[in-house]
């Protein structure tokens, strides 16, 4: 059986020790980063710090290095976010600190994406993202994007205060088939109303499936501002996003 | 350890277990992102979401709770609130607010719609 001595990484000993309290939790990942190789203890340590750029680098240098993209997925990628996780659970971290760790995810799969076309997986859809103008609210269009990105989609995330001009322009510039947008106002919440006209206005709206959430939108408001889809939280939207792509 | 793969050729050809293989890390990824979320709903019912470890708000907008914790302007805000409620019912809307938001929404589409109509009467009002 290993020992927390075993793992090289500093960061790491000090994650496990620190915030695994559950001991078959404590064990497992004892087990786990005892017999990774110190680079894919070091992308582990920066996803769980929220590193993207430093996350991004590793996961480059490692392909690059000829390690096997499987194990940088299990032992630096998902190996990090499995303490994430724990830390969410047991509230040592809370939501930002979840986003920022799933983005260094995205960093990093960012470069495992090529092979995943080789291997012929491709991405469900690409989805444009983004609260509507007026509106400053992200962290549910975030945890949206995080699922999506989880789930296979491809996400461009436009922010928040995003205008219809910007949204029409993003589903052109990436041949989306799928748009997001996200209010938390009941002032901003008639934008969506507006984005959706002037996609018909541009003569796009065939072209595209539009889905909207947020704290007072419900499925009646979908229907009356002329929405393909509700959605009432993170995992509704990959739900909506899927049966609207049909998949 | 699982071992090295191929090198910069593994991007080239890969078998159908392969590709299983990388499927079931997707499905894992997936899994581990929908327990977060799922658990980030029920966080979000007893402490603000834009409130992180250390208390400060990472909010782009104003909020009555936020507070300096310094003097220094560049400094993050804090989150001045105790962090016991439900952040959601701050924002729940009123009745009337949903219903000035459902008329303002039948207003766009009825506007749009006749300014498709007749295009040339609506660039006049312009």
């Amino acid at each position: 059986m290993s020992e927390l001595s075993d793992i090289t990484n500093a960061t790491i000993r000090h994650e496990i020790e620190e915030y695994v309290e559950i001991q078959k939790e404590r064990d497992r990942n004892v087990e786990l980063f005892s017999r990774t190789q110190p680079l894919m203890q070091e992308i582990a340590a920066a996803l769980i710090e929220g590193d993207n750029e430093l996350v991004d680098q590793l996961t480059l240098r490692a392909l690059d290095a000829g390690i096997d993209a499987l194990e940088v997925m299990d032992d630096g990628l998902i190996a990090g976010m499995g303490i994430v996780g724990i830390k969410f659970r047991e509230a040592f971290i809370f939501v930002p600190e979840v986003l920022s760790c799933a983005r260094a995810m995205k960093a990093g799969m960012k470069h495992i994406e090529p092979i995943l076309s080789a291997s012929g997986i491709e991405p469900l859809g690409t989805v444009i993202m983004g609260t509507v103008k007026g509106d400053l609210h992200d962290i549910g269009k975030n945890l949206c994007i995080m699922m999506l990105g989880g789930s296979g989609f491809e996400c461009v995330d436009l922010g928040v205060d995003t205008t219809a001009d910007e949204f029409i322009d993003a589903v052109e510039e990436h041949q989306a088939s799928l748009v997001g947008m996200s209010a938390l106002l009941t002032t901003t919440m008639p934008y969506m109303g507006v984005t959706i006209e002037a996609f018909i206005d541009q003569g796009i709206r065939d072209e595209v499936q539009i889905m909207v959430g947020g704290a007072p939108v419900t499925e009646e408001f979908a229907d009356a501002m002329g929405a393909d889809g509700y959605g009432k939280d993170a995992l509704e939207c990959v739900e909506q996003a899927k049966a609207l792509l049909k998949l | 350890m699982r071992g090295t793969g191929q090198g910069p050729s593994q991007t080239l050809t890969m078998d159908d277990s392969k590709q299983a293989e990388l499927r079931k890390r997707l499905d894992r990824i997936s899994e581990i992102f929908g327990t977060m979320a799922s658990h980030a709903e029920d966080v979000s019912q007893s402490r603000c979401p834009y409130r992180d470890r250390l208390d400060r708000c990472t909010a782009l907008f104003s909020c009555r709770n936020q507070r300096k914790a310094g003097d220094g302007e560049t400094e993050a805000f804090q989150c001045g609130h105790d962090g016991t409620f439900d952040y959601r019912s701050a924002w729940e809307s009123h009745p009337l607010s949903h219903e000035k938001a459902r008329l303002r929404i039948q207003k766009i589409r009825s506007e749009a719609e006749a300014a498709r109509r007749s295009p040339s009467d609506s660039d006049a009002q312009e």
